[in-house]
């Protein structure tokens, strides 16, 4: 199966429920977002919901401890992230409703000739995208903004269509054309440019990572990302970045509907690696969760101790 | 009134002359500070006026301007979970240094140790002591309400809240939380409102405290245990630091929900 025949079965609502394999060969950020946004549309079209899996022998649990919910009378599309597959026997032909999205697929040449064909029809390989097709892409989101600017957004992110996404959300906000006057307003300040790369997130987005090497790049620039009197927004960051990471991490089935996270969110925290043990995610949530409190308090002056210094040391240390 | 005999016999041996300005009420919430107040200025056919939301200097002039006798009466808690507890402060400290030649003060508080000494040594202060069992009968018959409510105030405040639910909601959760992992237990907070106004389906967290509270204790002395005494001291903490002025009441809880669980989970 190609693409293409997918795109059309989700527009005329003919996906059928059987397995897909989605081959990306190479992971990239582009590849992996791709293969996402097919597996939104898929569960979008059968109106379920998606429910990520660790591995194949995952099964679905009820999630409710403390209460009771009813039960799930539909079953959810499943999604698999693994590197490779090799498929031995026909076990996987009888899943229904199972996407695996893998680097690499290989089925036993030894098998009926029907089961390779199925496993063969059934396998999808996710192109890279084209220059052109992000280009498309950003001007079908953001309506109000012609080829140049979409050009210029494109070039500005390197075309990471991850970056490209998460921009363009914010200008889903506004009318097609508020789109194109703001595009303008931020070209002529600067202000995409002044903080192209660096952004309080990224802060947050090195910190869930451990990545040492980031958080030395963006150093420099703590007193712009985080000025004062905004030290409890920092805070607030913080607190919810370690918290999503405690949800999703620790959840035996992490799916939207369990953690009240989109699919898009437990994705990106899934992929991000366990730069943390357990106990230290635990650790890390103590201490930013009671920091509120403490300058409330008058515990601890942000006057004398720099809040992303104390915090960077803290986590870094624990 | 019910109950609270010496402040009732000090109501009733009370004259304009003997008045003692400014007085200090203190008490829990709900024990009848606001109820003595009024009866108070009936009793003298003063004007009441509550002026506990609007302690600023042009509050003062009028009521230096003012000719009618008048109690004027300051809820102290208002501005102590704020942020402008020293301007209110200073205007309270001005009121009572020169009060005005007609005005009858009353401060209330449910702690005088939260206030500055400048404003508790200059008041004479009326203690309420804690009501009865018996006392509070008198306001309902419900069981579950008569272990959550110290004050006839909170249990009338509190008849208007589902405390059975609640108490069964936080008996679920120190039965269960040894099984949930950190994911599950950070569900429990779907289920509070830890700002007003409270949303349906939840229960206001200040009250869910108290019941979680009582159910821990009743637990501990019931079945007393090493693992028992520590959650209950876990939720005790929880309960105290909820209560610190303008805190982030999620971000406590959440952080106690990690204690508990850790407590639960430890062998």
């Amino acid at each position: 199966m190609n693409l293409n025949f997918l795109q059309d079965a989700i527009a005329n609502n003919r996906v059928s429920d059987s397995l897909i394999i989605f081959v990306l060969e190479k992971e990239t950020p582009n590849k992996l977002f791709l293969a996402n946004q097919y597996v939104n549309a898929i569960a979008k079209v059968k109106k379920v919901p998606i429910t990520y899996l660790d591995n194949l022998e995952t099964t679905s649990e009820e999630d409710e401890l403390f209460d009771s919910i009813e039960t799930l009378s539909y079953k959810p599309v499943r999604v698999c992230r693994i590197k490779q597959i090799d498929i031995k026997n026909d076990s996987l032909m009888h899943e229904d409703r199972l996407i695996l999205i893998v680097d690499k697929v290989s089925v036993n040449k030894e098998l009926p000739s029907d089961v390779i064909e199925f496993f063969d029809s059934q396998t999808i390989k996710i192109p890279t995208l084209e220059e052109w097709q992000i280009l498309d892409y950003i001007l079908s989101k953001a309506e109000g903004l012609n080829e140049d600017t979409a050009k210029w957004l494109y070039n500005l992110y390197s075309g990471d269509i991850f970056r490209i996404n998460m921009e363009l959300e914010k200008l889903e906000l506004f009318t097609n054309y508020e789109q194109g006057k703001l595009i303008d307003i931020f070209k002529k300040d600067e202000i995409f440019e002044d903080i192209p790369k660096e952004s309080i997130f990224e802060i947050t987005n090195a910190l869930s990572r451990r990545d040492i090497e980031k958080l030395s790049l963006i150093y420099k620039y703590r007193d712009v990302l985080v000025k004062p009197g905004s030290e409890m927004g920092f805070i607030a960051l913080v607190y919810k970045t370690f918290k999503n990471l405690i949800l999703v991490k620790t959840a035996k089935n992490p799916t939207p509907e369990a953690l009240g996270l989109t699919s898009g969110q437990i994705w990106a925290i899934r992929n991000i690696p366990n730069a943390y043990t357990s106990a230290e995610l635990l650790k890390i949530f103590d201490i930013v969760s009671d920091l509120d409190r403490k300058i409330k308090n008058g515990e601890f002056d942000t006057q004398a101790v720099n809040i992303v210094d104390y915090i960077l040391i803290k986590i870094l240390t624990i | 009134m019910v109950g609270q005999e010496k402040i009732q016999k000090l109501i009733a041996d009370l004259t304009l002359e003997n008045f003692p300005n400014p007085l200090l009420l203190y008490g829990e919430w709900g024990c009848g500070k606001s109820l003595v107040s009024h009866t108070i200025a009936n009793k003298f056919n003063l004007e009441f006026k509550d002026i506990s939301e609007s302690l600023i200097l042009e509050t003062l002039d009028d009521a230096y301007i003012n000719p009618t006798p008048a109690l004027y009466y300051i809820n102290t808690e208002i501005f102590l979970s704020g942020n402008k507890v020293d301007r209110a402060t200073n205007v309270i400290l001005k009121f009572l240094e020169e009060p005005p030649k007609n005005a009858f003060i009353i401060l209330s508080c449910t702690n005088p140790n939260r206030l500055k000494n400048t404003i508790t040594n200059r008041c004479q202060a009326w203690g309420f002591v804690p009501y009865s069992i018996e006392e509070l009968k008198k306001f309902t018959e419900d069981d579950s309400l008569l272990e959550i409510a110290h004050t006839p105030g909170q249990i009338i405040s509190y008849s208007e809240q589902p405390i059975k639910e609640m108490i069964d909601y936080a008996n679920s959760i120190l039965d269960k939380l040894h099984l949930a992992t950190p994911s599950n237990t950070f569900k429990i907070e779907n289920k509070l409102s830890f700002k007003p106004p409270v949303e349906k389906n939840t229960y206001d967290v200040s009250i869910f405290m108290r019941v979680f509270v009582f159910c821990a204790s009743k637990r501990c002395v019931d079945n007393f245990s090493e693992k028992s005494a520590s959650i209950y001291k876990i939720i005790q903490k929880m309960n105290e630091d909820i209560q610190v002025p303008y805190v982030s009441k999620d971000y406590v809880f959440s952080r106690y929900l990690m204690k508990l669980w850790k407590c639960t989970h430890e062998s």
